[in-house]
Parts: C-alpha cells; sequence; structure tokens
C-alpha cells in the first residue's frame, strides 16, 4: 500500500514556525475529525476542493480555540483530534459556493475523538490523506516558485507572462483534475511530479 | 391566512430536558389542531393520503416484516420500475442530487436494465449534482445517460411524457434511532412501562387533554401493527416514518406550477418516489431495517444503500465516507415541519423559519 509518512517528501507538518500564522484544518463530519492541517487559508479552500470528490470537509481555523498550541497538533496526530462541541459548527453550501465568511474560527475546546474504526476505514482515511499531502506538495512548489507579480497578476493581467503562464497553468489544472477525479493515486503520480518539474523550469524563464 | 394542517413531528418535544437545546423554538405553537392526524397513517389497514379533494396519492402497504435484503427489494424496486415505464410506454426521468439515496436509482439501472433501455432515462441534475458525486458522474452517468443540468425545480414540462424518480422519502427508511443522536440513556427505556415519562413531558407544553390524546394515538397505532418496537427511542422511529413519509411525499406537488385537476392526475400517476415501494417500507420495519438504524456513527449510515452502489463501483472511499454536502448533520439532525392548507411546509426549529411564520402567517 502507497503511503506517505513523515519522511516522505510529500509531508508536511501542516504548522507554521511562525507562532502567529493562522492554522487551518480540514474536518471531515462523517468522521467527527480533523484530517488535515494547514497553515494556509487558500491552501485550505483549494484542499477542500480537490478532496470534495471523495470526502466532504469543512475548513476550520483552529488557532483561535482555547487550546490551541503549536505543539498540540500537526499531519502527524490530527487524525487523532476534534472539536469539543460539533453542534456549533454550522455546514455550509457545497465548495463551488463556499465564501470566506463560511469559514469557521473556533473558540471551544479542541479534544481528542473519541471514536474508533476499523482497520479498513483507517486504511481509506490515510488514502485520502495522500492525496491532501500530495495536493498540499503541488501548491507548495509552485507556491515557492511564484513572485506576487506572478501569483496575482496573472489573474487580472492576461497578457502577463504570455504562453508561459497560459503552459503553466494548463499543466497545474491536469495535476489538479487528475486529483479531483483519481481513485488510484499511484497511477497519476507519476504524471503530476512531471509536471510540476516542467512547470519549474517554465518558471525560470518568467 | 394559511390553516395548519398537521404537525408531523410532536415527538421531538418529548426529548428530555438536556437536550432541549437543540429545539429553541417557542412552545406555544405546539397546539394541537383537529387536523393534526388526518394524514397519519394509522392502524395496519392502507389509509390513503388524500388532499381537499379526497384523490388517492400514495397508499401505505400493508405493514409486516419480511426477509429480503435491501439489495434485493432495490432490484425489486428497478424491475418495477421498467415494467411501468413499458405498460406505460414513458421514459424515465431521474432526478439525481449525487447524493446516496438518488444514486442507488441509477445504480440499480445500470446493473439490471439493458443497454438498450439505458436509452429511455432522462438524468435530471444540477451543478451540484456534479460536485456532489463527480466520480459517478463521470464514469457512469455521462458514458450512459442522457442528461439535462437545471436550474429550476419545476416538474411540468416533464409530466406529459416521463415517470418522474426521486430519492423520496429515502431518510425516513434510514432514519436512525434518536438515542443515537442524543444518547441512549434516556431514550432506551421500555415504551411500555415508561410512556407516562413522555405524556408528562409533552403536558407539560401542550396540556393534559392534548398529550394525552397523543399518547392514545400513538399507541393505538403501534398496538395494531403488531412491531416490535420496544424502546422509546423504537417509537420515535416510528413517528417519524410512519407520519412524516406522508408529508414528504405529498411536498413534492409543491413542484407543479400549474395546479389544477388534470397536473394532479399525472402528478398522482406518474411521480415514482424510488423509496416508497412497499418492500422498501416493509424492510425498514424488519430486522435488517432495524440494524441499518443502530449506527455508532455516521460512517454507517445508509451503509446497505452505500454498499449497493459499491457493489458497481468498488469504490471503497465513497463506501465509507460519503455524504451529503449539504448535511443538515452537524447542525440540525432531526427537522420538523408543518404543512398548511395551501401545500406549503416549513422547517420549524430555525429562529428564523419561526419569525417568518410569527410575521406572515400567524
Amino acid at each position: 500500500m502507497f503511503t506517505i509518512d513523515e519522511n516522505s517528501e510529500y509531508f508536511s507538518w501542516g504548522i507554521p514556525t511562525d507562532e502567529k500564522k493562522e492554522i487551518f484544518c480540514l474536518y471531515a463530519s462523517v468522521l467527527d475529525r480533523f484530517i488535515f492541517i494547514t497553515n494556509s487559508r487558500e491552501n485550505a479552500i483549494q484542499l477542500g476542493i480537490l478532496i470534495s470528490s471523495k470526502i466532504n470537509t469543512i475548513p476550520i481555523r483552529i488557532d483561535t480555540s482555547k487550546n490551541y498550541s503549536s505543539s498540540l497538533i500537526d499531519n502527524s496526530c490530527c487524525l487523532r483530534w476534534t472539536v469539543e462541541d460539533n453542534q456549533n459548527i454550522n455546514t455550509f453550501s457545497p465548495y463551488s459556493q463556499l465564501t470566506e465568511s463560511d469559514i469557521i474560527h473556533f473558540r471551544g475546546y479542541l479534544i481528542e475523538s473519541n471514536l474508533n474504526y476499523d482497520i479498513s476505514i483507517i486504511d481509506n482515511i490515510n488514502t485520502i490523506r495522500n492525496y491532501l499531502f500530495v495536493a498540499q506538495w503541488i501548491l507548495l512548489q509552485n507556491d515557492c516558485n511564484q513572485t506576487l507579480n506572478f501569483k496575482y497578476g496573472k489573474d487580472i493581467l492576461p497578457c502577463v507572462f504570455g504562453s508561459n503562464l497560459e503552459q503553466i497553468k494548463k499543466l497545474q489544472k491536469e495535476c489538479f483534475e487528475s486529483l479531483f477525479l483519481c481513485t488510484d493515486i499511484k497511477t497519476i503520480l507519476p504524471k503530476i511530479k512531471n509536471n510540476v518539474q516542467k512547470i519549474k523550469e517554465i518558471s525560470r524563464y518568467i | 391566512m394559511k390553516k395548519l394542517l398537521y404537525v408531523p413531528y410532536p415527538s421531538v418535544d418529548i426529548l428530555p430536558q438536556e437536550f432541549k437545546h437543540v429545539y429553541n423554538f417557542d412552545l406555544n405553537f405546539w397546539t394541537i389542531p383537529s387536523h393534526a392526524f388526518t394524514y397519519a397513517r394509522y392502524g395496519n389497514e392502507s389509509i390513503h393520503l388524500s388532499i381537499s379533494n379526497n384523490t388517492s396519492i400514495l397508499p401505505c402497504p400493508k405493514l409486516e416484516s419480511i426477509k429480503e435484503t435491501f439489495s434485493e427489494v432495490t432490484d425489486l424496486r428497478s424491475i418495477e420500475l421498467l415494467t411501468f415505464s413499458r405498460t406505460h410506454n414513458k421514459k424515465v426521468c431521474v432526478f439525481w442530487s449525487g447524493g446516496i439515496d438518488s444514486t442507488v436509482i441509477l445504480a440499480s439501472i445500470l446493473k439490471l436494465w439493458s443497454k438498450s433501455d439505458y436509452q429511455k432515462v432522462l438524468v435530471y441534475m444540477t451543478d451540484n449534482s456534479y460536485f456532489e458525486n463527480p466520480l459517478f458522474f463521470e464514469k457512469y452517468v455521462e458514458p450512459n445517460f442522457e442528461y439535462k443540468i437545471i436550474n429550476h425545480s419545476y416538474w411540468d414540462e416533464l409530466l406529459d411524457d416521463f415517470i418522474l424518480v426521486d430519492g423520496e422519502p429515502a431518510d425516513k427508511i434510514w432514519q436512525p434511532t434518536i438515542s443515537f443522536l442524543y444518547g441512549i440513556e434516556n431514550l432506551n427505556h421500555q415504551w411500555k412501562t415508561h410512556k407516562h415519562y413522555v405524556k408528562n413531558f409533552i403536558s407539560n407544553k401542550i396540556g393534559d387533554k392534548y398529550a394525552s390524546m397523543m399518547i392514545d394515538r400513538i399507541d393505538t397505532n403501534i398496538n395494531s401493527l403488531n412491531l416490535d418496537l420496544t424502546s422509546i427511542s423504537d417509537v420515535f422511529f416510528w413517528i417519524g416514518f410512519n407520519w412524516h413519509l406522508s408529508q414528504r411525499l405529498y411536498k413534492q406537488y409543491k413542484h407543479i406550477q400549474n395546479h389544477n385537476p388534470e397536473t394532479f392526475f399525472k402528478f398522482s400517476k406518474f411521480y415514482y418516489p424510488w423509496y416508497v415501494g412497499k418492500f422498501y417500507q416493509q424492510w425498514s420495519i424488519s430486522d435488517n431495517g432495524k440494524i441499518s438504524r443502530n449506527i455508532k456513527n455516521l460512517v454507517e449510515f445508509k451503509m446497505h444503500a452505500k454498499q449497493y452502489i459499491y457493489e458497481l463501483t468498488k469504490d471503497q472511499i465513497q463506501l465509507y465516507f460519503q455524504t451529503s454536502l449539504k448535511s443538515r448533520w452537524i447542525e440540525s439532525p432531526i427537522f420538523d415541519q408543518m404543512i398548511f392548507d395551501d401545500g406549503t411546509s416549513m422547517i420549524v426549529n430555525q429562529d428564523n423559519y419561526l419569525s417568518m411564520f410569527e410575521k406572515y402567517v400567524m
């Protein structure tokens, strides 16, 4: 079975070195657990959209909770954690209609989940996390190489960077679409790595 | 002014006090109008759901436990629909939300109908249906069926040519015991020995007279059916199943814009709510159905239906994790509705609905 552990290139802890940064988790209501942590609001939304073909999650900001600390929770252990009172977590419309105000700033306590699941369910949760780690990896790879001009100018200034930008967007979209519709991550990983490599090469000339 | 016809869920008011915060509506609304039980399906006879002109919509089957599995019942329903379609020479329009219940319909068609019969099927869906279940759409809907993405929910244009099939009222056959949602200790008492507890609780809200009437009705109904409904929790299930099911079926007539005798006749004849098949209702009260409701977590919710889909897709992730994107589970596990004499209904356990109710209706 394909697994992503802490030694994998795709793994990320999900917590920032900067204590002041916001922390978001993807909360899976069907499991009543957090399944992924990220320190970027944009990534939380993007990852939630990408994984919505497989599981419904809710992005929740957790550094606002009463007992959050950076040593409490990260991607190595977040599966054990949940919110104290999920009655206060409002659901929202599908991701296609998600707005910033839908993102919950959780003010209660984070607690350890007392639900136990069969091993086959745990295996499938880990499979879902594999998708999230790879998706996060793609986002981080691109993010590292992006200047602010590249990141934001491309949407409002379509002439900027010309054909190189179009090519990058196409390669990124291929990666995300394959993650969204994939049922076996191993089959798409070579293509994703190849696309990310191409993006890096093209980005050098921008 | 609208007239309140039916309160399908007096039962939620019986919840122990510690769970009352979920239902923070004004209890003064819980008056029992004289018509309160007009549409309740009563006793073990088929009492037809009727509206003002006494035209039958959907009769209740004789309720007796059966041994068939969910899969077998679904197969029967699928063949029944195919036969109905051939008999009336009509195509089939499936309202596909992408959720579990309506996906079962398409899975059964793919399993049992011939490819030439797939051409009879039109899948009505919205953008949200795609987001709800993109993998099923890409792999099974798009390659096999004609589909149409719609942005309205009026059914008039379909009435002449199609049998209209949707996933109603699936939630009623799956309704988990309230004990799961609210903790088992308080609702696990035997109904026969502890119904006075329930009655006392209701009496506080609506008075002794109506509380007695309500308890008598429930008791008579249950006793007449010889059903194995032993705990208070079981009784809650039955109330939801027996009463709310009828209400849900009537609700769909709102999708017809031109309300007249002709459209009503067509609607009543060719609206085909998938889970009304009598075997589903009998399955729901059978041992298999009871087991399906005694769930420990949300992964197990509707598991029999998810297994049916899994037989086709072999997708374990969907088997375990598929839920509705618009799931009410977190905020409001159970909601209550009132029906008015013009056919409209409303959810009453949310403050904004209540204030609208006060402003525009009462």
